[in-house]
């Protein structure tokens, strides 16, 4: 323990202080120095006593000297709290960080769903037959017609918009099955309640490859 | 240049290095917290905007695009909300807590002043970013904002002019409010903060005298 004094405390102040501090039982070294007045004390002496004792004086700080094993004690546990904040911090940087690099991948909806996708093989569709496929989630069916040209429309009837069309190959349309509408490869209204034309999608084939491709 | 950003950098660290009293304290907690989320509110309008489109057609798709379909933007969109409105109660407590610490008086007011500019600056970011999800509620809180403007005496009309691009909210407020959202209040805000922890660091430090231990 050392207590510390501002360099100019009057001589009658570290007096009375020694006073107290020998009714401890413990010997008073004063050291002046330039920047401030030290009374040094023994390891040996009474902490909390001491404590008591200087609680009134506001003009004198009370330091306590470490132990070599306590300060050791002590800058083990300081490290530990060091390397754990930074663990802590380092952990919520990472949290914080995955929704922003998510966040900055373009959304996975635009990356698996592009607006051209392979609608089969020639091989695969012969003429008077169709194929269904999904483009950007929504069906469309390939048709080949009697003549061998390759049409692609969508797959859905817009007279409700739930029902699925199928190829009637002897009428060489597309029938709905709920409301019996109907519709040509181009994908007009050729019969029934449909209010409007089928929406068309491109058709291009590269070799044995049939791709189906919307705008936008 | 240089020198300049020299200049703010100082400032800042100056204002977080600086002491202060326990009366002060309690002042500047809510200073630097106000300051977080305003930090929060850059890093998540950047990312917004990446995917925002300010034009009437396709607005509100963009905001149902960023909540439903790009990944986390529901969390950043909603991080974005809840921190302006929790700047918006945090400003109001510390103006109120100014005002019984009569910081309105004596020779520091003009802190007090830009203060009250800072506030006022976050509610112009709530009005102007509320308009930008482009929904019905967004509509006519402009509509209705707009004419809260047009019944300031003399100059109301000339300002809700300018504010609107026109007679009517339409195409011309969502680009108008955008910009000043994303580009005119930002750069505003961070000079008047500035300002203002320049000025504690100058005024009020002078003013609340520190007790011998604090020192």
């Amino acid at each position: 323990m050392i207590l510390v004094l501002e360099p100019d405390a009057p001589q009658e102040l570290v007096e009375s202080l020694c006073r107290d501090v020998e009714s401890l039982g413990v010997t008073c070294e004063v050291s002046r120095g330039p920047r401030e007045v030290i009374i040094a004390l023994p390891p040996t002496v009474d902490s909390v006593e001491l404590q008591k004792l200087m609680e009134e004086r506001r003009e004198v700080d009370v330091i306590p000297i470490l132990t070599e094993p306590e300060y050791v004690r002590q800058r083990g546990r300081r490290k530990f709290m060091r390397s754990l904040l930074a663990g802590l911090g380092l952990l919520s940087g990472v949290a914080a960080g995955i929704p922003v690099v998510g966040f900055l991948l373009p959304p996975r909806k635009q990356l698996s769903q592009p607006n051209r996708v392979l609608g089969g093989r020639v091989w695969q569709l012969s003429r008077n037959e169709t194929k269904l496929v999904r483009l950007r989630g929504k069906p469309v069916l390939v048709i080949n017609d009697e003549f061998g040209n390759y049409h692609a429309v969508s797959a859905l009837c817009t007279h409700m918009n739930v029902c699925q069309l199928e190829w009637d190959p002897s009428r060489r349309l597309l029938a709905c099955p709920c409301h019996d509408g109907a519709f040509d490869v181009h994908g007009n209204v050729v019969a029934g309640p449909p209010p409007t034309p089928l929406q068309t999608f491109e058709v291009e084939v590269q070799g044995d490859e049939i791709y189906i491709s919307r705008e936008g | 240049m240089r020198s300049k950003r020299h200049g703010v950098r100082r400032t800042l660290w100056r204002a977080m290095q600086q002491p202060v009293s326990p009366r002060q304290a309690g002042m500047m907690r809510f200073v630097w917290l106000l300051i977080l989320l305003f930090a929060v509110q850059i890093v998540t309008g950047i990312l917004l905007s990446l995917y925002y489109q300010p034009s009437p057609e396709s607005a509100y798709e963009s905001v149902v695009f960023i909540l439903r379909d790009v990944s986390f933007g529901w969390l950043l969109r909603g991080v974005h909300y809840w921190s302006a409105q929790l700047m918006i109660a945090l400003g109001m407590l510390q103006v109120i807590r100014a005002f019984y610490a009569g910081m309105y008086k004596g020779p520091g007011r003009i802190h007090w002043y830009i203060g009250m500019l800072l506030f006022l600056s976050i509610l112009a970011f709530a009005l102007t970013g509320s308009l930008l999800a482009w929904d019905q509620t967004a509509y006519w809180g402009a509509v209705g904002a707009m004419e809260w403007v047009e019944a300031i005496p003399v100059v109301g009309t000339m300002m809700a002019l300018v504010l609107r691009g026109g007679h009517q909210v339409g195409a011309a407020t969502l680009g108008r409010f955008y910009s000043i959202h994303i580009l005119l209040l930002p750069w505003i805000t961070f000079y008047l903060l500035l300002a203002h922890l320049w000025l504690q660091s100058r005024i009020r430090a002078e003013q609340v005298p520190m007790t011998p231990k604090e020192k």
